[in-house]
């Protein structure tokens, strides 16, 4: 059920990176044709990007699409292997957890200051930043089912 | 203090954890002792950073391109097309293989991409026709590294947002020493079919060549229009990808070929790519925040002022520690690790940077072929069942012995990479 979910905000993300495809071909063209070149098109094509690795990021890793080094855990018991990939899980899980909780601090600040991004379009600053605490809880989400099979794909 | 980042660093990998989180997870705890509570709050702000960079958006519009051209079975127009024109020689499909390794790398970023969707294409006939095993293995896994020196090549995306230099310039520095490349292992591969006696197939004829061709022309069209707009000077290497994204989009969509399933996978495929590089690329600069408060950098340095070394030394011993490294890790954390580190030395001693990422690129092409951690190596024993990674591996040593070879000639020609990039506007 999870996974599903998982799987349809990395298809979002899919979708956010054939937009960025499409604005830097509208900006070649305002570019070249109406010889009037944007000034937004870079910065949101960055942010769009941030959003789509981190929306992603629970399908790529429950899809098993991580490069990873599994040549010696391959060779381990069943068993042993197994309780590896519950230890391995648990200390990525507690990293996505401060990653989540982090990014969710950084935001409470970004707009409690009243920040906005340092770039041409004054964009505020919790838009794209909130790509990561929303990553984080993404992962949390994969790690835990990670842990519900004691094994990583 | 180096010694055992590294340490925790190579335990959690053995361990299998996916090579993102082993560098995130293993930075983030030395900058907790070395920083302390500062580390946490500065763990967004590094991870924001990091991301923010235009150059590296090139990179999903680069992978959505192949992926499109994967999905939309325009690789295999290619394919067809090569063979109806070479097949018939002694030894055509290994000849066709060389040349579709060279070509899709035109269209491909990646080195895995290339030696997946070149493997998938090729392996199964290669070996049908009574080819050699080993020699099949190591010409697709050794071939498909070409994906990262023939332009487009996401090596070069990364090296060019962690320097000064332009992506397109480098992109353009690629191109004699992957054709150089691709003429060494066509030169092998008809060696090896000569001496093992392959033939050839039937001959094409006219009237298939030309339906063929005329099917991979629109294919076949797009890298020259990535390649000549970067070379002209009309779009930058970003601007270049998502042009090339969107027209192999709308050219799948002509050739009715752009269905639901299709467009899904493409969107997945695309994502979970870019998302596993990103998410390597965030935890290496973390990690690289590390190495570079422990003052390896500056170590390194001073050592290497204190020595004396010539240029020449140096780009030896760089490359034997990307050997070295090659062997386990890959290729986006080696760069981001090193290369930061590499940059201003190759300043203060007055190396070419642009030559500098051509033997880089080379050496990482070893790098993608050498165990434990050679992508290509798993790709290629992955596609065909029943194939370890070790029969891989034995079959890639003679293209090694090539690439070190071109990686020679490289070294000792520097107008090889540097002559055409001076022409780019």
């Amino acid at each position: 059920m999870i996974d599903r979910w998982l799987e349809r905000l990395a298809l979002l993300g899919g979708v956010l990176l054939v937009a960025v495809g499409g604005l830097i071909s509208y900006e070649v063209v305002a570019r070249y044709l109406f010889n009037a070149p944007t000034t937004w098109i870079l910065d949101v094509s960055i942010y769009l990007t941030m959003w789509a690795t981190f929306l992603a990021a629970g399908h790529t890793l429950r899809a098993g699409a991580h490069i990873r080094m599994d040549l010696y855990v391959r060779r381990l018991a069943p068993r042993v292997r197994r309780r590896t990939d519950v230890i391995v899980a648990l200390v990525a899980l507690a990293f996505s957890a401060l990653l989540t909780w982090q990014g969710l601090q950084s935001i409470v600040d970004a707009v409690r200051l009243g920040e906005v991004t340092l770039s041409t379009i004054r964009v505020p600053l919790w838009v794209p930043l909130a790509a990561i605490p929303t990553g984080g809880l993404i992962l949390v989400a994969g790690w835990l089912l990670c842990l519900r099979d004691r094994r990583i794909p | 203090m180096t010694a055992a980042l590294f340490l925790l660093f190579g335990l959690l990998l053995v361990a299998g954890m996916p090579v993102a989180f082993a560098l995130a997870a293993s930075g983030f705890s030395f900058l907790l002792i070395l920083n302390g509570s500062g580390a946490l709050a500065a763990l967004p702000t590094i991870a924001y950073d990091s991301l923010n960079s235009f150059t590296f958006t090139a990179i999903p519009l680069y992978i959505l391109m192949a992926n499109v051209l994967i999905q939309s079975e325009i690789g295999r127009d290619l394919y067809r097309m090569i063979q109806d024109w070479v097949g018939h020689w002694p030894g055509g499909l290994a000849i066709a293989t060389v040349l579709f390794c060279a070509g899709f790398s035109a269209i491909s970023g990646s080195s895995v991409a290339t030696a997946a969707t070149v493997g998938m294409l090729s392996i199964p006939e290669m070996l049908r026709a009574g080819y050699d095993r080993r020699f099949v293995f190591g010409l697709v896994a050794a071939g498909g590294t070409l994906g990262i020196l023939i332009p487009p090549s996401l090596f070069m995306i990364l090296y060019a947002a962690l320097t000064d230099e332009s992506a397109g310039k480098l992109f353009i520095a690629g191109v004699v020493p992957g054709l150089l490349l691709t003429v060494l292992f066509l030169a092998y591969a008809v060696f090896f079919s000569w001496r093992r006696g392959y033939r050839g197939g039937e001959r094409a004829s006219w009237q298939r060549r030309f339906t063929s061709t005329r099917r991979a022309l629109w294919g076949a069209s797009l890298p020259v229009i990535v390649v000549g707009g970067i070379y002209t000077g009309a779009f930058t290497a970003t601007e270049a990808a998502a042009v090339g994204a969107l027209l192999s989009l709308v050219l799948a969509a002509l050739l009715g070929r752009l269905t639901g399933p299709a467009i899904r996978q493409i969107l997945l495929d695309t994502v979970k790519t870019t998302s596993m590089i990103f998410l390597i690329i965030v935890a290496a600069i973390l990690f690289g925040h590390v190495v570079t408060l422990l003052k390896l950098p500056q170590v390194m340095i001073t050592a290497l002022a204190v020595s004396g070394v010539g240029p020449l030394t140096f780009i030896l011993a760089v490359c034997m520690i990307f050997l070295f490294l090659g062997d386990f890790l890959e290729v986006v954390s080696i760069t981001l690790i090193t290369l930061p580190i590499i940059y201003p030395v190759l300043k203060t001693m007055q190396i070419d940077p642009i030559w500098f990422a051509v033997i880089m690129t080379i050496m990482m092409e070893f790098a993608l072929i050498t165990p434990p951690v050679g992508l290509n190596l798993f790709v290629i024993s992955g596609l065909q069942p029943g194939t370890t990674w070790e029969e891989v591996f034995r079959g890639t040593l003679p293209f090694m012995i090539l690439m070190a070879i071109a990686l020679a000639l490289v070294i000792a020609f520097p107008p090889l990479s540097t002559w055409l990039p001076r022409y780019v506007r």
